[in-house]
């Protein structure tokens, strides 16, 4: 028993008037359970989290800043997780084979009724929490089916000034970069347009299977290479879709175009 | 840098050793030109036999042997020339499909072959009685060998390259239709998607809004079903049709005013078209996406929220269409593969219904946030308004 000791809870929504509407049911099926903060997003979970201690926590799953999965994972292991979503069936099936609580949106008072009983449960008799490591890391690798990114960064956007303007080119319409004193020159259909990144670092942010080193200066994007030509000497040269120039391969990289 | 000649060229059957100097790689392969390129490697054999006896015989005339080595060149020559002609047209699918070291087999058997005719016939030219009995003796057949493997090793140098670059090619080439195919297939499956529906997502969180004011405030809760029946029927003849920038303008005012219900203070909308753009025919789901774009990547992930401004304007015989919001802004790198915002799908659809006419253009929106731009060539929209408004009126005849 909790010795008398009041049992807490948050609840996190971006959204303030679910967030409200879930309360007021929770007011109504569990009265002695206090509410002790509503959070609007990822950050504000986390910090009444921390500050408030509570026993539970009910978490909506996209919200700003922090994801409720990422809220989840800093918390401690002694806090009783309920996840909240409208829709994600893959998640879903996830806590269903975690035993993890989750109430979907629109809440139902019989569902909700369900979650306060185990909750009341577990807590009153001071049961340890569900672990949520498993699940978690389930959830990270299921997280692009989750709308939630997930895998290696990459560069997908390259900011070019064109004028007093800052154009975003997709890192997909990018046909080569070329290393260009200070400069990288970024070649598209369109033209050309400069950009202060070195390329070395540029090669570090790209997909390595998209975006192919072909010489000290120049980086391809292989969607853009039309053909490859082998002269006598052995010199490479790509030519490209959407360009009428070509672009020579160096020796150190030819070997990427050699037969399979 | 290679001629274009020579990237439109990389079979290699057909590869003539007069290649081995470059500049005779700018010219496209044809019969005609092969002929000819046969009729000047002869000469230059002559000329280099011619000058190889004169200094090993000094007492030679150059004239008497530059005519001797040119008429057995040329007869060598076009003699190997005629049978690597009749050879690659009667085994052409055999030499295409063989390995390299068939192939090279072949390029060293048909010369020799060919040479001992093309002696024969010189012999005959230049009147020489004699020739047949030296031309098959052990020594003239050995260095007759020789000389051949030494030409047919040159040849090899020009041709092993060039189909190495030719696999190398076909390699990336299969490799890209791959690729293309797959990411094809999958911007399809999410075109259809977004045409076919609302997304899950928004719809079970609006419907969860509703639940939760139906007790408190019916009336918002009524407005809120309306804006979402209004949605779904706009979204569901949305993608089947060209219709107006006003049906399409009317689609985004019901989406967004479901959003700013649910968001609350976080989103601060306006759409600014005026009436005489509004009755323009433009293709279908052109600013849903990019509006749905601005809110999930924009203004969701941004803990304040922000400003999104849907509008239309004329500039000169084109039609401007702006999504701008003053959200995180587009993040320069992203987890996953592609830029994540379906734009690459938007201008393809926009490059086949206008081939370069139409542009999309993403800009930083000072201080913050992403505006995307679609340009339309006027013109070509009211045509195609004519023609579907001519087409709307046959039907409904």
């Amino acid at each position: 028993m909790n010795g008398g000791r009041r049992i807490t809870a948050i609840i996190a929504d971006d959204e303030p008037r679910l967030a409200d509407y879930l309360a007021a049911r929770l007011a109504a099926l569990w009265p002695e359970l206090v509410i002790a903060g509503v959070a609007a997003n990822g950050p504000e979970a986390k910090a009444l989290i921390d500050a408030e201690a509570p026993d539970i926590a009910f978490l909506d799953i996209r919200m700003p800043g922090l994801t409720g999965l990422e809220v989840a994972r800093s918390a401690g292991a002694d806090l009783h997780v309920v996840f909240v979503t409208a829709f994600d069936q893959y998640a879903v099936d996830a806590f269903e084979r975690a035993a993890v609580d989750y109430v979907l949106k629109p809440v139902t008072d019989e569902r909700l009724a369900q979650t306060v009983a185990r909750l009341r449960k577990r807590v009153e008799a001071a049961l340890p929490a569900p672990a949520l490591g498993g699940l978690l890391a389930t959830l990270a690798q299921l997280a692009p089916q989750l709308g939630l990114e997930a895998g290696t960064e990459r560069l997908a956007w390259i900011r070019a000034s064109v004028g007093t303007q800052v154009k975003l080119i997709a890192v997909d319409d990018v046909c080569y970069f070329q290393a260009n004193d200070k400069y990288t020159s970024v070649f598209t259909q369109e033209g050309e347009a400069l950009i202060r990144t070195p390329l070395r670092e540029l090669a570090s942010q790209l997909d390595p299977n998209r975006f192919w080193q072909v010489h000290r200066g120049t980086i391809v994007n292989l969607a853009h290479v039309a053909t490859t030509t082998r002269d006598l000497a052995g010199r490479v040269t790509l030519a490209l879709k959407t360009r009428a120039e070509t672009v020579a391969v160096s020796r150190a990289f030819a070997h990427r175009f050699r037969q399979m | 840098m290679p001629s274009p000649a020579q990237n439109a060229a990389p079979e290699c059957a057909s590869t003539h050793p007069l290649e081995l100097i470059p500049y005779f790689r700018r010219f496209r392969q044809s019969v005609g030109r092969d002929l000819a390129y046969t009729f000047i490697w002869n000469t230059l054999i002559a000329l280099v036999f011619a000058l190889v006896s004169i200094v090993l015989d000094p007492k030679a005339s150059f004239g008497t042997e530059l005519r001797a080595t040119f008429v057995f060149a040329q007869c060598i020559g076009f003699m190997i020339h005629a049978c690597l002609l009749v050879g690659d047209r009667t085994f052409a699918r055999g030499i295409k499909n063989a390995g390299m070291a068939m192939r090279t087999a072949y390029y060293a058997v048909v010369p020799i072959v060919a040479i001992f005719p093309g002696y024969l016939l010189g012999f005959k030219i230049l009147d020489m009685k004699n020739g047949a009995t030296w031309l098959f003796t052990p020594s003239s057949i050995a260095s007759i060998l020789a000389m051949s493997l030494l030409l047919t090793g040159l040849m090899l140098l020009v041709f092993i390259p060039r189909e190495r670059a030719a696999r190398a090619a076909a390699t990336i080439a299969r490799e890209q239709a791959r690729v293309a195919a797959a990411e094809k297939d999958a911007a399809n499956a999410r075109y259809q998607l977004l045409e076919a529906q609302v997304e899950p997502h928004f719809l079970y969180n609006t419907l969860a809004h509703v639940v939760s004011l139906v007790d408190g405030e019916p009336a918002v809760a009524k407005r809120m079903i309306e804006r979402l029946i209004a949605l779904l029927r706009a979204t569901a003849s949305a993608a089947s049709t060209t219709g107006t920038l006003g049906s399409q303008v009317e689609l985004l005012r019901a989406y967004l005013e479901i959003l700013a219900l649910r968001m609350g203070p976080r989103l601060d909308w306006r759409i600014d078209v005026p009436a005489d753009l509004a009755a323009l025919r433009v293709p279908p789901m052109l600013l849903q996406p990019l509006v749905e774009n601005a809110i999930k990547h924009g203004l969701e992930p941004k803990i304040d929220g922000g400003t999104l401004a849907v509008t239309a304007r004329r500039d000169g015989s084109r039609l401007l269409l702006e999504v701008a919001d003053t959200g995180g802004g587009i993040r320069a790198t992203r987890r996953g593969v592609g830029s994540g915002l379906g734009l690459a799908n938007l201008r393809a659809r926009l490059a086949a219904l206008y081939r370069d006419g139409a542009s999309v253009t993403i800009v930083d929106n000072a201080p913050h946030g992403t505006r995307v731009t679609i340009a339309l060539p006027q013109d070509t929209s009211a045509a195609a308004g004519n023609a579907g408004a001519t087409l709307a009126a046959a039907t409904s005849a």
